[in-house]
Formats: C-alpha cells, structure tokens, sequence
C-alpha cells in the first residue's frame, strides 16, 4: 500500500522543487536568461503559423484574426503551465521510463504520483513565458472587446486544468509504450505532445465535420486549445456542452492512472535493462 | 571500400530505430499524418475566403503537403548535438572516418526509416487528397541538394553553439525549432508573411533551407535566384562551419565520455 | 529466528527475464521476435542479522544487481519472498524506504546541476528528516567523508571519487538500518577506495547498521565484511566466511620459496602452483601439513634464500572458483 502524502509535506516538496528552481535562475543568470528568451521565442513560434496565416488572410473559416489571437494566447498560457509544472521531465514521462531512471524514483520514501506531481516545478524559470501568455491574452480580450467577470476567470482557470489534464493523460497513455520498449519509446511522450503541439494550436473551425470530430474524440488535440477558447469565447462547438472539456480530462486521467499503474506492475517484474543518466536531475 | 564504411554506418544508423520493431515507429507517423491532415484542412479554411494572395491554394497545398513529406531533409538535424550533451559524440573521433561524413551517413541512415514509413505511403496517398506531387521545375531536385547541403553546415554550427552554451542540447534543439518555424519558410512560405517582410525574408540563410526548395517544388518564385541564393550561402556558411567545429574540438572531446 | 528478527531474509528467490534476440535479417527481426529465457536468479535463499556486514559477490551476470534491485522493492521476483526489516519491499516501499540506504553502480542521486548542499537539502525535504539528525549526520559525513569542502560544489564538477563519497554522505543522512552497495568501490583510487571502506566499516560497528554489498574486489570485500555469499549462475555457490572459502579450493595457504640458481625444491603434501625466476609458489593446507614437518622439509633442501607463508590470495582462490564453475 502507497502511503499517502499530507498536504503539509507535498506543499513543501513544491516549495524544494520551486527553491531549486530560483537557486538555478540565480546561479547561472545569463543561461536562464537565455533559456528565459528562447522559450518564449519557442513558445511564440509555435503559435506564429496560425498568426501569420490568420494575419496574412484575415481569418481561418469561421474564426476572425481576434478570435484566433485569442485561441493562440490561451495556447500560449498553457503552454507556459505545462512548462512550469513539468520541467523535470515529469510530464514527458516516457523519457523517465525509457532511461531507466523509474528506479531512481522509487528509492525515495514518498508516493509515485506525489514525486510526478512536484518534482517539475518550475514556477521561476516559466515565469516568462506565462507573461508572455497573459500580455497576449490581455491583448485579445481588448480587441475583441470582451467583459472579464470573475465566473469567466474560473471558467478559464477550469479549462486549463481540464486542458493540462488532457496534456498529462495522453502523455502517460502514451508512455505506457516505454515499460515495453525503453528504447524504441523512450521520446513517445514528446512525440505525443510536444510534436504534436502545432495540432493542439491549430483552430478548427472551418475544416471538415470528419476532423472535427476526430480531434475532439479519438485524438483529442481539439480540446487542448480550441475547444476551451470556443467555449470561453462564449461559442462552444458542434452543439457540444462546455463541460465536454472537462469531462475528458475526468475520463482521460482516470484512465491513464489505472494504465499506468498496471504497466508499474509490469515493471516490478520485469525491471529495466537500460539506464542512461542524461537528462536526470539536471 | 571507403563507401561501404559509411553505408554500413549509415544502416547501423537505421538498425538502430528498426530494432525495436515497426511498431515502435508508427506513433511518430501517426502523428505527422495527423498533423498534415490538419494542416491541409487549415489552409483550405483560410484560404477559401482569401484573394490576392501571392500563390494559389493548389501550390499551397502542395508545398505544405511536400514540406511534411520530405520535413528531414528540409532543415536537417543530426544526432550532433544530442550526442555532445550525452557525451559520447567524441567516440566519431575513435573512427577511421572523417567526423562530419560519419554525422553524414548516420542521419541518412536515420532518414530511411522515415521515408519509407511516412514519406513514401504519404506520397503515393497525395492523389486521394487532390494534391499534385509533381515538381514545377527539374531544378528542384538540385535546390534539395543545396538546402540538405546547407542544412548540414546549419546543423554543424548549431552543436558548436551548444558547446559555447554549456552544452545545453535541448535549448539549442528549441532555437532550431522556432528558427525552422519562423525563417527557414517550410510551414507558411516567406513569400507569404505579413507586412511585405517576405520580400527582405527571403534573403536570409534559413529561408535558403526548406522555403527555398518548397517555392521552386511549387514554382512559386524565381528559380535561377533561388538557387544562387542558396549557392552563395552554402559558399559562405560551409567555411564558417568548418572552422567553429575545428575550434569546438577541444569542447567536444574534453567533455562527459 | 522469525524473518523479522533479520534485516534482510530471502526464501527461494527466482527471478526469470525474457530477452529478445536479434536475428541478422531485419525484416523476421520485426516480425517474428525469438525470445529467450534468463534466469537470473535461481531459488536462492538466505538472511542477514541485524548489524551485520555481508558481502554478495559473482562474476559478472552471476544476478548480484538483479537481487539488489529486488530487495530495494525496484523488481519482484518471479518466484518465492523477500524481505527487508519484516517488511515486503513490493508492498511496503515507503516505509522501507525510510529505514534503507541504496547505491546503485554507476548511478548518482546527486542532482547534477546543483551545488551538493542543494541535493542534501533536497533530501531533507523529501526524506522528512528531523533537522537535529539532519545535522548530525551532515557533520559526522563531512569529518569522516572530507566533504566539507565539496559542499558548495557542483555534482557535474566532482571527480569520481569526490562524487562517490557526496552519494555515499547523501545516503546515510537518513540514518539507514539497512544499506546496500552495489559496486560502491568501482573506478575509485586506492585513497578514495581507503576512505570508503573505513567509513563503512565504522557506520556498521558504531551505528550498528546492516550492510550487504557487492563488489567485484574481493580483497575490498575481505576487508570489509565478516560474511560472504557467492552468487554463480543464480544460485547460492557459497556462504560463509572468506577463510572457509579458502579451504574449500583445498589449499588456502602459499608458501614462496626462492631458491638460488641451480637448485630446485619439490616438497611433499604441497601442491606447485608456480616456477619463476627461481622463486617457488606452493598451495597447501596448513592443517593437512603441520608446520613442523614442512619447515623440516624446507631445512634439509639445499640452495634456500628466502622463504614467505601467508594466506592464498582471495582474489586468486575466487579465480579459480570462477574458472570450476565456467
């Protein structure tokens, strides 16, 4: 039986996880500094193919350059949560898997689930980019000449749960792959997230019912970025509820724990063969 | 036979993602489908409604369609940098072999699996989607070359780079990624940006990369000055490559092991 | 003695992998995987006292790290039960944890981009170690390790050595009751290899805690622990002491004879092991041939210089019991 975390103790493995975190952005300023500018430059191109084209035409279907600036920011917000909460490598769980680095975890005297979910915390160094990812927001609400109540801040704060939740699920369903074949799947995670970013960040509206309906169901990339910004644009898609969203990321992390779980299993009995140290602890 | 050396090198390359089985290939080309699935869509949504654009949504749909399909080759990245970082990239050293022909060979190597697995199948599968693979120009096929060549030389200076930063791989990975995204045109072509920047854009070195070769693929712009951009910065970027990684040599073998 | 009156108690332990081979062809390499059985444990059974130092030793495969991994709760075996201070490492992890240290060879719990104090600190946080054991441990680490200096250092920037002796400091701030070292003395030179094991040997007699440890340095081993268990092929070969390994390959002592040139030395009840530069190595076991009767022997030979008994070297005795097992 895991042992269960107080609340005490997990704040304070965030508070280690965040004070690393500051120390590192002390120590070596100019590299966080850089890595400050190239995240956010990472982060803005990842975004800027939707832009350039939505600026260039004027709109993407039936979405105008507002709404799709809009779309962008809240992609770009989640994008600077997904890095501040995962920057150990605890979201691209497959890496972890792959190089053997599992064992590393399960000598330290605290649940599984307790270490994933405060080992990358990286409040100091995704600072930039969540700023990058408010001014744009900021923006957008202007433009479009939007009313900001404080049920609309909730709603939102929901929707990236709900949308970082999908994230972690898929990349853990993902990495499942890893307990069997360390090497072949040890980038599977990155692969089912951080390449398949520009997916999540391309809006929908517009493209045929087949894909639609694709990348809100099976594939659901739909529901990272476009769904969430529809819905708090006041224009869910498709007829559907907004609480689809978050129903997924219910449905989603349910399963993706129970999997997981079962491959743990898996790995007690048949361990690892491969261990690398790169990339561990950094 | 020295050629034999570097195809061996170049299959141990491959072996080393078939190993694991094809299964293990497939989510990466599952999602690149996807992805230019998507993409294709994308652009006819935005397209529909447009007019005056400086190239039509078939050329369009053919450079996106041709940019995902042959993605490697079009800004290339070798196993370089991730191997500085590992510490293991000074084992080229211990080889018979000139460094940057084994780096050469093995990311050919490495290329293989993909074609075959997604290039290939995605090729053949373009008439379904109404797209036309067929290059506007002959010259295309010495514009890839070109952009492969420069793309080596890029690549060359980019893990020099992460040896000047401390070996920080993943955040030279990351330039390189929003440089691929932004300059080198191969998502949304230079021609086409914002505020007439394509027409300054298209002079600097990324936009010889990918863009270049995607713009003579489609007939989207001048070849015979497309292709002497791209000369003139392989003659420029090639000797600047040679020299940083003569210099970085300390850097790569005093480091890890 | 019940299970949980030892620190570690194995009972018909097996563990079996399954391997993939890899045939030439690439094509039936995808398609029609073979597969081959591993056993790297084979019903293997035996218990450590509290405040015992043992030592677990084999050739390379013989299942040393398998059973380590097995006991820190990282892989269950296929068969049979483990457990470490009464409690079942797949069932009660945390908990083990908390009163267990672990080394892994090769392998840091340093945080490589942080200064070592950080990665100490961490492992205050994470382990919830009382501040006044914290300190305690931390100071008795720094005098008897001669970490002090490398605090402020980062992981990255440690040679072997210094980094071995920081995971080592790190894994005993905790107070472990059990501690297991999987190759701990590996690449170390002979002052880092000298440091090491005195302070292994102090924390097992003054704070009493239980160490199993492999290593491929018998001598280290010899040095270190009362107690050695020899792995081969996944099974328990040997266990005992170092010296009843000795007598089992039949001639635990040497005896080193040089001879002037021109003259030669047969003794009787003593086996020749070697002849160089006219310096005679016997095996012999000093029970089988007293004393008395050998230096008789040696008295009535002509052209004896000099003459050396001491035990066999263990590293040569273990040699040759890898060789009989092969």
């Amino acid at each position: 039986m895991e042992a269960k975390t107080s609340l005490k103790q997990f704040l304070r493995l965030l508070y280690m996880s965040a004070k690393m975190d500051l120390a590192w952005l002390l120590r070596d300023s100019k590299y966080a500094l850089i890595c400050m500018v190239v995240d956010i430059a990472d982060n803005i191109a990842a975004i800027s193919t939707v832009l350039l084209i939505a600026g260039r035409i004027g709109s993407i279907g039936s979405m105008g350059f507002d709404e799709a600036l809009f779309m962008m920011s809240y992609s770009s917000l989640l994008n600077s949560l997904y890095i501040m909460l995962g920057a150990g490598n605890n979201i691209i769980i497959s890496r972890v898997i792959g190089r053997g680095q599992l064992d590393h975890m399960l000598i330290q005297p605290l649940p599984l689930i307790t270490q994933l979910a405060t080992s990358g915390f990286a409040p100091f160094s995704g600072f930039g980019n969540f700023i990058v990812g408010i001014a744009l927001m900021s923006a957008s609400i202007h433009r479009i000449g939007m009313s900001i109540t404080s049920l609309w801040l909730l709603s939102l704060l929901i929707y990236l749960i709900a949308s970082l939740a999908i994230i972690a699920s898929m990349s853990y369903l993902s990495a499942i792959m890893a307990f069997y074949a360390p090497v072949a799947a040890e980038e599977i995670s990155s692969t089912a997230i951080d390449d398949a970013w520009p997916l999540s960040a391309f809006p929908l509206s517009g493209m045929p019912a087949i894909i639609q309906v694709a990348l809100l169901t099976v594939f659901p990339y739909g529901l990272i970025s476009w769904f969430p910004s529809m819905c708090l644009l006041g224009k869910p898609p498709l007829g559907l509820s907004s609480y689809y969203p978050v129903a997924v990321a219910f449905v989603l992390s349910n399963a993706a724990g129970y999997m997981f779980k079962k491959a743990m299993n898996y790995y007690t009995m048949k361990g690892s063969n491969r261990y690398v140290p790169h990339g561990f602890r950094r | 036979m020295k050629i034999h050396k570097y195809s061996m090198s170049a299959l141990m390359s491959l072996r080393s993602k078939m190993n694991e089985g094809i299964l293990s290939l497939l989510p990466e080309v599952f999602i690149r489908g996807i992805t230019l699935l998507a993409l294709i869509n994308l652009w006819k949504a935005a397209m529909q409604s447009a007019s005056d654009l400086e190239i039509g949504i078939s050329q369009m749909l053919s450079y996106t369609y041709a940019s995902a399909i042959l993605s490697d080759m079009l800004v290339v990245k070798t196993q370089a940098s991730g191997w500085l970082s590992e510490g293991v990239l000074l084992r080229l050293y211990t080889r018979p072999l000139a460094l940057l022909s084994q780096l050469v060979a093995e990311t050919i190597g490495g290329w293989a699996a993909s074609l075959a697995l997604f290039s290939l199948p995605m090729a053949l599968a373009a008439p379904l989607f109404g797209i036309s693979l067929k290059p506007a120009s002959p010259f295309f096929f010495v514009s890839l070359i070109l952009c492969v060549s420069l793309g080596f030389a890029v690549d060359a200076l980019f893990s020099c780079l992460s040896i000047k930063l401390g070996h920080m791989n993943w955040l030279v990975g990351r330039i390189r990624q929003a440089i691929a995204a932004l300059l080198s045109g191969s998502v949304v072509p230079i021609k086409m940006l914002p505020f007439g920047m394509g027409e300054y854009m298209r002079f600097q070195p990324f936009a010889s990369l990918g863009g270049a070769t995607l713009s003579i693929f489609v007939g989207s712009s001048d070849t015979a000055q497309t292709i002497m951009l791209q000369i003139a910065w392989n003659l420029i970027i090639w000797p600047i490559a040679l020299l940083a990684l003569k210099k970085s040599q300390e850097g790569i073998v005093s480091y890890g092991g | 003695m019940s299970h949980t009156d030892f620190a570690v108690s194995v009972e018909g332990a097996s563990k079996i992998f399954i391997q993939r081979q890899r045939s030439k062809n690439l094509l039936s390499s995808l398609l029609r995987p073979e597969k081959k059985e591993i056993k790297a444990l084979d019903n293997v059974s035996f218990s450590i006292a509290k405040g015992e130092f043992a030592a677990y030793a084999g050739p390379n495969g013989a299942g040393k790290s398998t059973t380590m991994k097995i006991l820190a709760g990282m892989l269950q075996p296929t068969q049979g039960s483990v457990s470490i201070l009464g409690m079942n490492p797949a069932k009660d992890r945390i908990a083990i944890m908390r009163k267990l240290g672990i080394l892994l060879a090769n392998r840091t719990e340093l945080w490589w981009d942080h200064p070592i104090s950080q990665s100490f600190e961490w492992k205050k946080a994470v382990w919830d170690i009382p501040s006044n054991i914290y300190k305690q441990n931390l100071e008795m680490a720094s005098e008897l390790l001669g970490i002090g200096s490398l605090l402020g250092a980062f992981a990255r920037e440690l040679s072997l050595g210094q980094r071995m002796r920081a995971d080592l400091a790190m894994m005993l701030l905790h107070s472990p009751e059990v501690i297991l070292l999987d190759e701990p003395t590996i690449g170390l030179d002979i002052v880092a290899k000298r440091q090491m094991i005195d302070f292994l040997k102090l924390i097992n007699k003054e704070k009493a805690a239980t160490i199993f440890v492999t290593s491929h340095d018998m001598d280290d081993l010899e040095e270190m622990a009362q107690r050695v268990l020899m792995l081969s092929d996944g099974k328990i070969a040997y266990d005992g002491s170092f010296e009843g390994l000795r007598a089992i390959t039949g001639s635990p002592t040497r005896l080193t004879v040089a001879m002037e040139a021109g003259f030669s030395l047969c003794l009787d009840g003593a086996e020749l092991v070697s002849v160089e530069n006219n310096v005679y190595v016997f095996g012999l076991d000093a029970e089988k041939l007293p004393i008395n009767s050998l230096m008789q022997q040696l008295s009535n030979a002509h052209g004896v210089k000099d003459v050396e008994i001491r035990k066999a070297p263990i590293e040569q005795v273990i040699a040759g019991l890898y060789a009989e097992w092969e």
